[in-house]
């Protein structure tokens, strides 16, 4: 009996490799995307969260101004945008992410891994069981529970692979269109700073362009009123800080266009999982690209130091 | 010859101001004049704001209508992993039954000498 299991296993799995088992090059592809695309939301993320800090900062900055005219009131710091507002866009990018890590999840090495692992546990006992004194005279040798345990491996894992196949391609197509939207939704958003006429800035990066222009008008103002009393290192601090702030307002603003540029990619990319099938290489430099631009835009956005500028 | 020149939008309009404002305060060496320029920034970036926080607003439904687009899609996710994970748990279960027949032969081998 061990014997026919033995042959039958071999033949099994002869069957399911030829088959083809391993990861797809769909689930991989689903899966580096899935990476890259989770840096991006967490970077779109941030990027309210910046402008949201950079508005706060510049509110307490202007309450030091005029503290000593208009005292405190607590209703004057305003977050830019209402509760609401912000949470759906978070909730967006929460379930975005929650759609990244799923598809890297499920098609990465994870579950094809879980498999192995569950195959090599049960070779494992099948070989305590066939060193089972009991069963001595079954003769079961160790390249048979080998060929069995294969066997059941590769039938695992071809299962795997026929849920990808058949499962991820309608998902895949089913969000294009909403990913479409979420990036030109998000792309509104973050709109743009003004042009060299100071006018034509929307969204974010008008905002952030606004209330950096905030903290400069606060800095210089302060300067102004205390030129003649600041001890001269004081006072050269307080003007190396009107440089400081129009180069950070500058790196500030080119993040949140690399967040925009990541943004496309992100669309384009998505399209890619489906209809790049041939140009596989192709695919994985988009994803490559969009990795590397999603951590440097992240790194720049912890980089911000959002000191108060005045005093 | 050229048309007049178009309207600016308001959010355009405001911004210009401010623009021409902030060049003025740069150029400023009298705290007075920069103190009352800045107060009437204030008052201009402001309006910027809440012309802003509108356009912001007017898209709010769509983000939370794209919110539930991609939680419908996240059950099929959902039910792809758990389809996975049975099969990992099928597998799991083979190899806890083969221990059972282990322990079971050995048990009977004791009873009942092969």
């Amino acid at each position: 009996m061990v014997q026919l299991t033995g042959q039958a296993s071999a033949a099994l799995c002869c069957c399911l490799l030829t088959a083809g088992c391993g990861v797809s090059p769909l689930a991989t592809r689903v899966s580096a995307f899935g990476a890259a695309a989770s840096l991006i939301a967490k970077d779109s993320s941030a990027s309210y969260d910046t402008v949201e800090r950079t508005v706060y900062n510049a509110e307490v900055s202007s309450l030091v101004l005029d503290f000593d005219t208009k005292g405190f009131d607590p209703a004057g710091i305003k977050p830019f945008l209402s509760g609401e507002d912000l949470a759906a866009r978070h909730s967006m990018l929460d379930a975005l992410q929650h759609y990244a890590t799923f598809l890297q999840d499920v098609g990465g090495n994870a579950p094809l891994d879980a498999v192995n692992t569950a195959t090599a546990e049960l070779g494992q006992r099948l070989h305590s069981l066939s060193t089972n004194s009991a069963l001595a005279k079954l003769k079961a040798n160790d390249d048979e529970v080998k060929g069995l345990t294969t066997a059941i491996d590769a039938a695992g894992q071809l299962l795997v692979e026929r849920k990808h196949q058949k499962a991820l391609p309608p998902i895949v197509t089913a969000m294009q269109g909403v990913i479409d939207r979420i990036c030109a939704l998000l792309d509104a958003d973050l709109g743009s700073a003004p042009n060299a006429e100071g006018i034509g800035g929307r969204g974010l990066r008008l905002q952030l362009w606004t209330e950096y222009d905030r903290l400069i008008v606060n800095q210089k103002t302060w300067l102004d009123r205390n030129k003649t009393t600041l001890p001269p290192q004081e006072k050269a601090d307080g003007i190396a800080k009107l440089p400081a702030l129009v180069k950070e307002q500058r790196a500030a603003d080119d993040t949140l266009v690399a967040t925009q540029n990541a943004l496309k990619d992100l669309a384009k990319t998505h399209r890619a999982l489906l209809t790049e099938h041939k140009r596989g290489t192709s695919f994985f430099t988009y994803v490559a690209e969009m990795k590397d631009d999603a951590e440097r835009i992240a790194g720049f956005y912890n980089s911000l130091n959002f000191k108060v500028a005045t005093q | 010859m050229p048309g007049p020149e178009p309207a600016l939008s308001p959010i355009d309009t405001f911004q210009f101001l401010h623009y021409n404002l902030l060049r003025a305060i740069e150029a400023s060496t009298d705290g007075a004049a920069t103190s009352t320029m800045r107060q009437a920034d204030n008052v201009i970036q402001d309006a910027i704001t809440a012309l802003n926080r509108a356009d912001f607003r007017a898209r709010t439904a769509e983000f939370q209508q794209l919110t539930g687009q991609i939680n419908a899609q996240l059950t099929q996710l959902k039910a792809l992993k758990e389809d996975m994970s049975r099969i990992v748990a099928d597998v799991t279960l083979a190899a806890k039954v083969v221990d059972g027949i282990d322990s079971a032969i050995g048990v009977a081998a004791k009873i009942f000498p092969i």
